[in-house]
């Protein structure tokens, strides 16, 4: 009886131990090379966001043709859901665990990569990017290094502004031209507010969209106070953005934006311009080649007015935006193949954006489209074409507000304190909203 | 089988995995979040000790103190509406006829089976601004004048949250408070109808305090329930705009995946744990008291 008591013990024990031990990963899914005939595959694995259809479009022409530059790379690719919160919280938490299942990944920038840069666990590129003669392809500005002076993303995404999209052929409908100062806008703005149309789509639930609106008015003032703000010479509530604001809630007061703004978010401002049920859409000119391809000549945008009559000569001079620090592909600095990690980056970089301009007729990329031999399928649409050649001469670039923050809650607190100034209720004044976004800007 | 319960050997040996798996999944993780919240951390660099500065940041944060009363109000609203009032709707349910409480007892229990997502979504719909139900029936009913930004609305975005999370667990206390009705004895409301005893009797006297456990455990279920609302503020606002619907659920989220401060956020979960004990505590000592003096009728 005795030994039948041990024997029952050793049992449950040896259960409980099995049991455990089967949480550890098999020798088997450890293995990353894949035997392929003689030559042997590196495998790496590859976390995308998954924002849009555009994106699902863009990737799913990447991965068909990525086995032709890189034949000895297998690549496995999640594909992540959400808005760039959750994806990035789940880029941290899987470089947190060690980064398994992880080499490579799409970087959104700004202060989300800050403590990916801070905790080393990204990838210096310099030495891959010049052995592969990659900034001969690339435009001057899309050398953007990080705070140490490495390069540690390359950058895919469109080269972007800050500009407001509109309906021409609802403009035409009343007789309204394309507004350059504040007080045009007013007058656009007080007529559509008596139509069945909303006269400006903003995604303001995301705080970001807001923020950029601000911004644009701010820049007629001062081209370089977000800059200031982030060298901490300047605050939020000095003119430039006191008067972008004090504007923004006039536009409020006239019923420019529509009764849920406040809880609109991207995905439903965007279509109500799309649809058009918006005469005006707040956004960046990443939407430029999807809106003329989606509505045709009755897309059109312009750049932010100018508050002040007399620096109208300054409009569409200076405009937020450019290329987004930090930005783009990176590879986990613990990876076993940063060789082809590096490589990977820069041929889903280049097939990314070789792919947008060749079959989206979008030119807003950081390759040089010439040297690369690019050839777009057809002509591209008027207002691309027009935005290409602005692009030539704009004067004061720097990046959007939300995205230089110093810190990611100084990025968060600009978000909300923008989502709820756009609430327009009477107790969140102009002043009160400045006030939150100076104490943002100085949170740690 | 009285050897095996008698032998603490025995006993060990068999609570082992639960008691292991206890501590690793349980203990453990709440010993870590309370030495996380005493450190300042990204997540991915070193975390470094600041004792007590998390604490007197949250304790001095306004967003923090508003949304922790927000949390609060909640669970006061969850206990007076989901546990309160499912004991008194299923005392009336049970003394429908079969037919019409099956029907009302699924119609009750249908939100409880849905997605959270889906509930929210749903009255996302109803209480839009532009094209809400809700707004378009106040319109169609001639009462246009009380049509509002429900969401929007300072003094009305809270109250349509708590509706939310209150409709969908309804059901839940609904169904409990029903089951412990109906395990009570036909035989105690028979002698109770000889007597001459109406439906306020019977209700008062035999159903409610033969339903102490019971509701005890729809007051706790209801309390942490309302303190811990998050997937509806998450999915119909987000916790704005700004701070306008954030609850302490939300608050810590942004701390922790918004503004990359584990930290702070582990103190937020310190914060909110020690309340919700305080919470138990109350609502043990609320029902406690009435056995006492049940104790005491039975000794005089």
């Amino acid at each position: 009886m005795r030994y039948v008591k041990i024997l029952m013990s050793l049992l449950l024990i040896g259960t409980i131990v099995v049991s455990l031990s089967a949480c550890q990963g098999s020798e088997k899914d450890k293995k990353e090379t894949v035997e392929n005939g003689a030559t042997e595959k590196v495998k790496l694995h590859m976390l995308f966001n998954d924002t849009d259809e555009n994106v699902q479009k863009e990737m799913a022409y990447v991965m068909e043709h990525l086995s032709e530059v890189l034949p000895n790379v297998e690549v496995v690719l999640d594909m992540s859901p959400g808005d760039a919160q959750t994806y990035e919280t789940k880029v941290r938490t899987m470089i947190s665990a060690g980064g398994e299942g992880l080499d490579v990944w799409w970087e959104r920038g700004g202060s989300w990569a800050t403590p990916i840069l801070n905790s080393d666990s990204a990838l210096a590129l310099d030495s891959y990017l010049e052995d592969n003669g990659y900034w001969d392809k690339v435009i001057p500005s899309a050398k953007l290094p990080a705070a140490d002076g490495k390069t540690y993303a390359i950058p895919f995404e469109d080269i972007s502004y800050e500009i407001i999209l509109y309906n021409k052929a609802i403009f035409n409908k009343y007789s309204l031209e394309v507004p350059k100062t504040a007080s045009e806008l007013k007058k656009v703005i007080e007529v559509l507010s008596k139509t069945d149309y909303i006269p400006i789509s903003v995604g303001a639930k995301d705080g970001w969209c807001a923020a950029m609106m601000l911004e644009g008015f701010a820049y007629s003032i001062d081209p370089q106070i977000t800059k200031k703000i982030v060298d901490g010479t300047a605050e939020f509530s000095d003119e430039p953005y006191k008067q972008a604001a004090q504007l923004m809630k006039e536009l409020m007061d006239m019923g420019a934006f529509s009764g849920n703004v406040a809880l609109t978010g991207i995905d439903e401002a965007l279509p109500l311009f799309e649809t058009g049920k918006a005469a005006m859409m707040a956004n960046g000119s990443w939407a430029v080649a999807s809106g003329a391809d989606k509505m045709g000549d009755d897309f059109g945008y312009f750049y932010y007015p100018v508050i002040h009559e007399e620096d109208v000569a300054e409009y569409g001079k200076n405009v937020a935006g450019g290329v987004k620090q930090n930005s783009g592909m990176m590879a986990y600095a613990g990876t076993k193949y940063p060789k082809e990690a590096a490589a990977l980056c820069q041929a889903v970089a280049e097939l990314r954006c070789k792919y947008v301009y060749e079959e989206k007729g979008n030119p807003f990329t950081v390759y040089n489209a010439e040297k690369m031999g690019w050839k777009q399928k057809g002509e591209f649409a008027d207002a691309v074409a027009q935005l290409a050649s602005d692009m030539q001469n704009f004067g004061f670039v720097y990046g959007f507000v939300q995205d230089v923050m110093p810190t990611a809650a100084g990025a968060s607190g600009v978000m909300q304190n923008t989502s709820k100034f756009m609430t327009n209720t009477p107790e969140y004044t102009v002043d009160k909203y400045l006030t939150d976004m100076d104490d943002a800007a100085e949170v740690e | 089988m009285k050897k095996v319960l008698e032998n603490k050997w025995y006993i060990t040996i068999l609570c082992a995995p639960a008691l292991i798996l206890f501590t690793l999944f349980v203990l453990y993780p709440l010993c870590n979040i309370i030495i996380m919240s005493f450190q300042k951390t990204d997540g991915l660099t070193p975390a470094t000790f600041v004792w007590f500065k998390n604490y007197i940041q949250l304790f001095t944060d306004s967003a923090f103190k508003k949304a922790n009363w927000a949390s609060i109000g909640l669970c006061a609203l969850a206990v007076v509406f989901n546990a309160i009032l499912s004991i008194v709707v299923a005392i009336l349910l049970c003394s429908l006829g079969k037919r019409i409480q099956k029907i009302l007892r699924t119609a009750f229990l249908i939100p409880l089976v849905l997605s959270i997502s889906v509930i929210s979504q749903l009255w996302l719909t109803v209480y839009h601004a532009d094209w809400g139900l809700l707004n378009g029936f106040l319109k169609i009913v001639g009462l246009g004048f009380l049509q509002n930004q429900w969401l929007i609305n300072t003094k009305t975005a809270m109250i349509c949250i708590a509706i939310v999370g209150m409709w969908w667990m309804f059901g839940m206390d609904l169904l409990m408070a029903y089951s412990g009705i109906k395990s009570i004895p036909e035989s105690y409301y028979e002698a109770a109808q000889i007597d001459g005893a109406n439906f306020i009797h019977t209700a008062r006297y035999i159903t409610l305090p033969l339903l102490k456990d019971v509701a005890k455990v729809c007051f706790i279920i209801s309390a942490t329930g309302g303190l811990y609302t998050f997937p509806q503020v998450y999915i119909m606002t987000g916790g704005g705009p700004g701070d306008l619907t954030q609850t302490v659920m939300m608050y810590m989220y942004r701390q922790a995946f918004s503004n990359q401060r584990y930290g702070l956020a582990a103190a937020v979960a310190v914060v909110t744990i020690f309340e919700t004990c305080i919470i138990l505590a109350l609502i043990s000592r609320m029902f406690r008291e009435h056995k006492e003096d049940k104790r005491k009728g039975k000794t005089i």
